[in-house]
């Protein structure tokens, strides 16, 4: 026993506690799908659908008649909008988001006794954050020509529980797909899901014009605040996406089918070792 | 296992007159097309002008490294793609003596922003984009690079000199991209370009795996 507080376990075992620490850092990291880095920037959002409240937006709109701010944007324009808004393969001019945070009040209890550290205490799970869209200032703009007048609509109409059809309705819901690579040639995975249930803009950030200097694209980000009710988050849907990572990266030789392929030129090794397939 | 007899000066010979070596003079810039139309700037594409490239590079690709340490190890991870000197890669042309290339490139700046009526386009469609063809020792055209979303950024300074004798003038243009991809042998492309416009013109979008063979006109 004496030897075993001593040294590591290998001292016995003849297997070096360094090496299969080093060993087990390699195959989580690079040899294991689950474990292995994930890319941040493989990511979309796709918004479900558009307040009814919202369509139409001249004078007939109930935000227009009643005021004070007006929107006035023509059908096609507005087309435009919404269906790049609600598109099923991702909205393309969200450019960043930013995901809540979650935390609970816990900490030591302000009782102590005998001048020792109070006890351990939690109280109630912190609020939620809202959920950050930074949206592509487009030349047809959606923060002004959507996220405004839906913030209006908010104000007007609130969050009352009314049937996706009602036109006070103003809740949607925002899912956030994060992707993963599975290997070359092969689509990336969904790796997570998170879905924002009764979604809707709260705020809408200053945006600063100027006739000065030169502009980038970082200058046209404007930041927009969320809130939602809840979210969910679903895990990877694949149980075997592993054993297919883990023999691309085990057997170098496996390669995309070659009409998927982008490189390769010589004759008789043209032709794929084997099949990467992800069910 | 590796033989080391495999590798002598034999081999290495017939290896070369199999395969050949790359040369710096084959290539030409086979097709530029601004994406305004035919006009905009007029004569872009013609082969007057294009016979004019002196040199430029073929463009480059990195995956950019992820640093992962362990113990203090630095494990190299790959993160993304990037297209290194898309925002700057250069072409230089011998210059005619009426200047008809400097000219169209003007053109093509003024045709993106014009300062003084603020008429331009910020539309970077794959309608835009410059071709450089590589050719072999028989002329036959390998590969074809294309610079998708192009767009001259800087049309540069000439340089005049009294004391010289009988220098040519260059002028280098620097053009901006957002990605290239490879045509030819064996390479696979989901983009075809079918620059006559009486064929269609413009891109289209396909699964074509394209041959050895190029047409005399594009270089495609």
């Amino acid at each position: 026993m004496a030897d075993y507080i001593k040294f590591p376990f290998s001292y016995r075992s003849g297997v070096s506690e360094g090496q299969a620490r080093f060993d087990e850092f390699e195959r989580l990291l690079f040899h294991n799908w689950n474990t292995a880095l994930a890319n941040p920037t493989l990511w979309f959002v796709m918004i479900d659908s558009i307040p009814r409240g919202l369509r139409y937006m001249d004078s007939s709109n109930i935000i227009n008649k009643e005021g004070p701010n007006q929107y006035d944007q023509l059908a096609n324009n507005q087309e435009n909008i919404f269906t790049m808004m609600t598109n099923r393969i991702g909205c393309m001019i969200v450019h960043g988001v930013d995901l809540p945070m979650i935390q609970v009040d816990a900490g030591r209890a302000k009782t102590t006794m005998g001048g020792y550290y109070g006890g351990l205490v939690a109280n109630e799970i912190e609020e939620q954050n809202t959920l950050q869209l930074e949206i592509r200032e487009t030349q047809s703009s959606v923060t002004d020509f959507l996220i405004r007048p839906w913030i209006e609509l908010v104000a007007k109409n609130g969050f009352v529980a009314r049937p996706a059809g009602d036109d006070r309705y103003c809740k949607c819901r925002i899912t956030i797909v994060q992707l993963g690579v599975a290997g070359p040639g092969t689509d990336p995975i969904k790796r997570k899901i998170w879905q924002f249930y009764d979604a809707a803009p709260s705020s809408v950030a200053n945006n600063r014009l100027a006739h000065d200097g030169t502009w980038s694209a970082n200058d046209q980000f404007i930041n927009t605040s969320w809130v939602y009710s809840h979210y969910k988050m679903t895990d990877v849907r694949f149980e075997n996406v592993s054993e297919v990572y883990k023999a691309h990266v085990e057997y170098g030789g496996i390669r995309p089918q070659t009409g998927q392929r982008t490189s390769g030129r010589i004759g008789s090794s043209d032709g794929p070792v084997g099949d990467i397939v992800v069910v | 296992m590796a033989d080391i007899t495999d590798y002598d000066i034999e081999h290495f010979y017939d290896n070369l007159i199999v395969r050949e070596v790359a040369r710096k003079h084959q290539f030409r810039v086979t097709s530029i097309s601004t994406g305004f139309g035919q006009d905009v700037p007029e004569g872009i594409n013609d082969l007057e002008n294009k016979l004019l490239v002196e040199s430029t590079t073929l463009p480059s690709r990195n995956v950019t490294n992820v640093p992962l340490n362990f113990h203090g190890i630095k494990f190299n991870l790959p993160g993304n793609a990037e297209y290194t000197g898309s925002d700057a890669w250069n072409v230089t042309f011998r210059l005619d003596q009426q200047l008809n290339i400097r000219r169209i490139f003007e053109d093509w700046t003024t045709a993106i922003f014009d300062d003084r009526t603020t008429a331009g386009s910020i539309v970077r469609s794959n309608d835009a984009y410059l071709v450089i063809s590589l050719f072999d020792q028989m002329g036959g055209s390998h590969d074809q690079y294309v610079l998708w979303g192009v767009y001259p950024t800087e049309v540069g300074a000439l340089d005049y000199d009294v004391g010289t004798d009988g220098d040519y003038v260059t002028c280098q243009v620097t053009l901006a991209y957002h990605y290239w991809s490879r045509q030819g042998t064996n390479a696979f492309n989901n983009r075809a370009i079918v620059v006559d416009p009486a064929e269609g013109g413009g891109v289209q979008n396909s699964a074509t795996t394209f041959g050895g063979s190029a047409n005399a006109e594009t270089g495609l």
